[in-house]
């Protein structure tokens, strides 16, 4: 991936490779500026790379980009709707709000505590609920592969480690897959199965870092005071700062 | 506490003062101005013939309003609600287009400075020759110096427009109208409603330009007029009615500012 301006070409990405299992989570992360969040742009569709493949159950990904919900640093809700009209709007862009869709955002919302707020608008939630609000949002399109970009860092310490949690047990529940890029490394260890450690620019893969705790994984906060844990991200930090 | 009221009831109230407060400030100028006006030129302070003075001005209007003042009002307000409807609304559209081709923005760009920078009524004597002497020229004048403030604040507001939003309703594949429908305009409300405001005061600098250049009738008509035969309670009189004509304008696009924001909490 190149960006091209007037002055300069910069080029973000170069030899970037790997494969993401159906319902892995897996990480990125990188210094910053590497272009993590480029790759991710790349998968999402809302950049072109000038060269290289990306597929999504053997198909191109222009073709099946619907199975694709890509979520951004802030929680981006539009202020003049309500909940309820926020987390229908892909739906009614896509022109596909079906008595089915509509029942199956009102489960989403009950099962995750945002029912009764569903005439409220955005500033009346906190951080954290507005990031669940926007991760239903994403889940009404029934996406099978989540993309987050730093879906957290605009959260403080703690709601955003409850926020990763929640956001954490939802996917795993709704049997998602997940390519989330951070540069938060506990955030990365504690809710991937797989890190993969990006070089600086142009990025190339420097380190797969397989996350094993185990077959009944603890959640990303229980985790966090695993014995592996620390081990973990030691690993991942020498990795970054050579 | 003495009272019984609770919290809430307590700052309800405060509240209230406060806005009674400020109107009671508001009307006491008024008064304090009218009166004060009053008394100097009554004790001789200032020259009526020159100044006016309230009670001139309220005789002549009591007698203006038995033969033609409604007429000249009525004309008035007639030019500038469709000067200023006509702004607003070839405005949005000429914006709206320029976001839609952002190659047509980039090249309107410096014209648009040039056009807001030059005054309008430098090309009066034109509009005249175009639009023929009447109440045509006087709309043209209205919409020439309303309309390019309009486009450029409103291209200004939709260029600016958060591109997180957009970004976010990309990703669900909104395409290009969508995504003015649903986020770059309801985001603008603000911005449209100011230029609207704005707009006000320039529509009525145009018309009033306009009348003086060319008309029969008016209040800028009457202005003229008054002017030359030195009865300077007549000018006072338009002035006031102007200044009445634009509050009222400001109150009704308040009002469609509200009616505006809560339509779209529910259908954008």
């Amino acid at each position: 991936m190149i960006y091209q301006t007037p002055r300069e070409e910069t080029v973000a990405v170069k030899d970037v490779s790997f494969d993401v299992e159906k319902g892995e989570f897996v990480s990125l992360v990188g210094p910053s500026g590497c272009g993590k969040s480029t790759l991710l742009g790349c998968i999402a569709g809302l950049q072109q790379a000038q060269k290289g493949s990306i597929t999504l159950d053997g198909k191109a990904i222009d073709n099946n980009r619907h199975s694709i919900g890509y979520m951004l640093q802030r929680d981006n809700l539009l202020p003049w709707r309500s909940v309820w009209r926020n987390v229908v709007i892909g739906l009614e862009i896509q022109k596909k709000l079906t008595e089915e869709n509509t029942e199956y955002v009102s489960s989403l919302l009950k099962k995750y505590d945002l029912w009764q707020f569903r005439d409220s608008f955005p500033n009346r939630l906190s951080g954290g609920m507005r990031q669940r609000v926007a991760l239903i949002r994403t889940l009404a399109l029934k996406p099978q592969l989540l993309l987050l970009d730093e879906a957290f860092s605009a959260l403080d310490y703690q709601t955003r480690v409850n926020v990763s949690c929640d956001v954490w047990e939802i996917l795993r529940r709704e049997n998602k897959t997940l390519v989330m890029v951070t540069h938060d490394i506990p955030e990365a260890v504690s809710m991937s199965d797989r890190v993969i450690v990006l070089s600086k620019r142009p990025a190339v893969v420097a380190k797969n870092v397989e996350i094993d705790f185990g077959a009944n994984r603890p959640n990303p906060i229980q985790v966090r005071s695993h014995p592996l844990f620390q081990q973990y991200f030691n690993t991942i930090w020498k990795e970054l700062v050579q | 506490m003495k009272n019984n009221l609770s919290y809430r009831g307590q700052y309800l109230l405060a509240v209230k003062r406060r806005s009674r407060r400020v109107l009671c400030a508001q009307l006491s100028i008024v008064v304090l101005f009218v009166a004060g006006w009053e008394w100097l030129a009554l004790a001789g302070f200032v020259d009526p013939f020159i100044f006016s003075s309230p009670s001139r001005i309220a005789d002549i209007t009591v007698t203006m309003a038995q033969t033609d003042l409604a007429y000249h009002i009525l004309v008035t307000v007639l030019e500038t609600v469709i000067g200023f409807a006509l702004g607003v609304v070839l405005g949005l559209i000429i914006a709206t287009w320029l976001w839609f081709c952002p190659f047509a923005g980039s090249v309107a760009a410096p014209f648009l400075v040039v056009l807001h920078a030059l005054p309008k009524i430098a090309l009066g004597p034109v509009i005249i020759v175009w639009a023929g002497a009447g109440m045509g020229a006087i709309i043209v004048m209205a919409v020439a110096i309303s309309l390019i403030v309009t486009v450029l604040e409103l291209s200004g507001g939709f260029a600016s427009t958060d591109s997180a939003l957009i970004a976010t309703i990309k990703s669900f594949g909104a395409d290009k109208k969508q995504i003015f429908l649903k986020v770059v305009l309801p985001c603008n409300l603000p911005v449209l409603f100011q230029s609207l405001k704005v707009n006000i005061g320039l529509s009525l600098v145009g018309v009033i330009a306009g009348e003086f250049l060319v008309s029969k009738a008016g209040l800028g008509y009457l202005i003229v007029y008054a002017g030359q035969v030195f009865r300077m309670d007549m000018v006072m009189m338009s002035v006031i009615i102007l200044g009445v004509i634009a509050f009222v304008m400001y109150r009704l696009v308040g009002i469609a500012r509200q009616i505006a924001e809560k339509k779209i909490n529910h259908d954008n």
